[in-house]
């Protein structure tokens, strides 16, 4: 196993973009989810909440699985950054 | 990171596994001594005699005693002995929410009954998600990330199989990382249906806590948003208030005879009454758990009339599939085999838990024994892994025999049996650390199992001279609860004394053979 430096500060980079980055992708995915899913409101949060924790533990191993960690990092920012912009729209423009 | 999605699932197995491996190991050994917190509960108090009433029968003696105790107060609640979470007529009142007494009745005579003051079984299992010692809300948390690092534990642990099923027939015994290897996945795989179900529902159980967002994203940030998405979710209907026009309510025979005609006999555990006296007087009644989806069933009446109020015997939607996995999750309703089968899944945990954090110290063993016994993160993995391993077992050993040795007018009584638990954990935990440290870990696991075997002899010992009850009286009386508890702390006794000594042998051995500069084949590891 390689213990060098910067082994060691990949595997950092990846901790931080699972626990930190992957939350938030999973939080929005979830609020998101809680507005389209097809039934009661009330319903729709529970079932969103219940669906984070699968969620999260997807997007965690994806990030570990990925070839390098600039390729995990884009993939969370990016898709985390659209999943916002559809949020915004939905909550403050009225869409949907 | 390691190339190829399997090796990738491997590491993050390895890492993710160890890192909460020793909370979760406590989790689950005192989760799974949940299973029979009431049977522990008894053998906790041994003077006071159980009950399993016809709950009809007790009405009476009930409404005696609250028309003797309770007549100012506002509300009223009873718990019938009718089945193994409820051995006594438990009576609590309370007057305008001020502070509530409670008294627990014999269900035939309506005495008093005297109870010790122990922590019992209810507190043992509660600290599996309570913890001890903590605000709550940090308890929480910290469960509720254990719990989120044991989901992706069994996720990955799942994934890194090529052949999830042939691998469950593989053993190779005798050679040691592989041996390990084996002995981990068949604990995994023989109860991962129930693995799954506990760590999902382990979450749910904590859901709104661990994950108060999405209701915030609907009802906002302020302080009662949660409040008001659980009265739209969870409505309650409101328990009924006192208005101050007082009426004549129905007897509670009455009234529970009414509730029976409409749930069917030998269904209510429990029973409250609202405004008491009272032209708003309610009875709520609630059911016994007998199948997952009873865990919210009730209905209620008028108190005063007796007509049916509201009536929720079945769920549905989100709240179904979340009160069900909630009921799974805690097995109230589980009969005595289905008990002992929840209990051994538990175990089975347990031991997965368990054989994991072996299996990481046992692949890394060659190699650190080449260097001296290895650098320091490695011998503290080691005396932290016998710490809990071995420890938290003695120490519940412990809280046990405090039960029993602990003088019975001390104050705080109670808590100082759970403090026992504690005190002794840490200092097995110091043992642990120390040992590995400054000797071996090998001294260390060998030390604390020969002391694992005395606590738990001792169990039924000190019972014997304490207790009025004791392993040959319940014998004679056929009392399944302390012949069950007591036979299974000899049983751990000597299965912790038959592994001392195999372990003390299996460790000279290799010494000796350590020793003769054999040239030892390191087998290639890759994680």
């Amino acid at each position: 196993m390689n213990f060098s430096g910067l082994y060691r500060l990949r595997v950092l980079y990846r901790v931080l973009i699972a626990t930190i980055g992957g939350y938030f992708f999973s939080v929005l995915v979830a609020i998101l989810l809680s507005y389209i899913l097809p039934t009661e409101t009330k319903h729709a949060i529970a079932w969103s909440t219940m669906l984070f924790f699968i969620i999260y533990t997807g997007v965690i191993m994806w990030v570990f699985s990925v070839p390098t960690w600039q390729k995990a990092f884009w993939g969370v920012s990016v898709t985390s950054l659209f999943f916002t912009s559809i949020l915004v729209a939905i909550k403050y423009l009225g869409v949907l | 990171m390691k190339s190829g999605f399997r090796q990738s699932m491997a590491w993050l197995h390895t890492w993710v596994g160890l890192l909460v491996s020793w909370l979760l190991y406590f989790i689950f050994l005192t989760g799974t001594l949940g299973y029979f917190d009431s049977e522990i509960d008894q053998w906790m108090s041994p003077e006071t005699p159980v009950f399993q009433v016809d709950g009809r029968q007790v009405i009476p003696v009930a409404s005696k005693f609250l028309l003797e105790n309770a007549q100012k107060s506002d509300r009223w609640r009873i718990y019938l002995p009718v089945t193994r979470s409820s051995s006594y007529l438990w009576i609590s009142y309370q007057k305008n929410k001020g502070k509530r007494h409670s008294a627990t009745l014999n269900p035939y005579t309506g005495e008093k009954l005297v109870k010790r003051s122990t922590a019992g079984g209810q507190t043992l299992y509660k600290m599996h998600y309570r913890l001890r010692y903590l605000p709550r809300k940090i308890a929480y948390y910290i469960v509720g990330i254990c719990t989120m690092f044991m989901l992706l534990a069994l996720v990955t642990g799942v994934v890194v199989h090529k052949k999830i099923f042939k691998d469950f027939f593989t053993f190779r015994r005798g050679k040691k990382p592989s041996s390990w290897l084996d002995g981990h996945n068949a604990l995994s795989v023989m109860s991962l249906p129930f693995h799954f179900m506990i760590t999902l529902s382990g979450l749910l159980m904590l859901l709104y806590t661990l994950m108060p967002l999405v209701i915030n994203a609907h009802y906002g940030f302020e302080k009662d948003a949660r409040t008001q998405f659980f009265n739209d979710y969870f409505p309650r209907g409101e328990a009924s208030e006192p208005t101050g026009v007082s009426a004549e309510m129905l007897s509670l025979e009455i009234l529970y005879d009414k509730a029976q005609q409409l749930v069917g006999k030998d269904n209510i555990i429990s029973f409250s009454i609202t405004a008491v006296n009272d032209v708003n007087a309610q009875a709520k009644f609630n059911l016994i758990h007998k199948k997952p989806s009873d865990s919210e069933a009730s209905i209620v009446l008028n108190a005063i009339t007796g007509e049916l109020i509201s009536k929720n015997l079945q769920e549905k939607g989100s709240k179904s599939f979340y009160h069900i996995l909630l009921a799974l999750h805690e097995g109230l309703f589980a009969n005595t085999s289905l008990r002992w089968l929840y209990f051994l899944s538990g175990i089975l945990g347990t031991g997965m838990i368990a054989s994991g954090m072996i299996l990481w110290t046992v692949k890394r063993r060659n190699k650190a024994k080449k260097n001296g016994g290895g650098n320091l993160g490695y011998r503290m993995t080691e005396g932290i892994n016998v710490a809990s391993i071995i420890g938290l077992p003695i120490a519940i050993g412990a809280y046990f025999l405090a039960n029993r040795l602990l003088p019975l007018d001390i104050a705080e009584r109670a808590a100082w049996e759970i403090n026992c638990l504690f005190i002794v954990w840490g200092l097995m935990t110091i043992h642990g650390i120390l040992r590995a440290i400054f000797k071996s870990a090998d001294n260390a696991w060998v030390e604390q199992l020969n002391l694992a075997a005395a606590v738990f002899l001792l169990i039924p010992l000190i019972s014997t001279i304490t207790a009025p009850k004791n392993l040959f009286t319940s014998l004679v009386e056929t009392n399944w609860v302390f012949i069950s508890i007591e036979i299974i702390s000899l049983l751990v006794a000597f299965s912790c004394l038959f592994l001392a000594r195999y372990l003390a042998k299996l460790f000279r051995f290799e010494l000796v053979n350590d020793l003769g500069t054999k040239p030892t084949v390191v087998p290639r590891e890759h994680n």
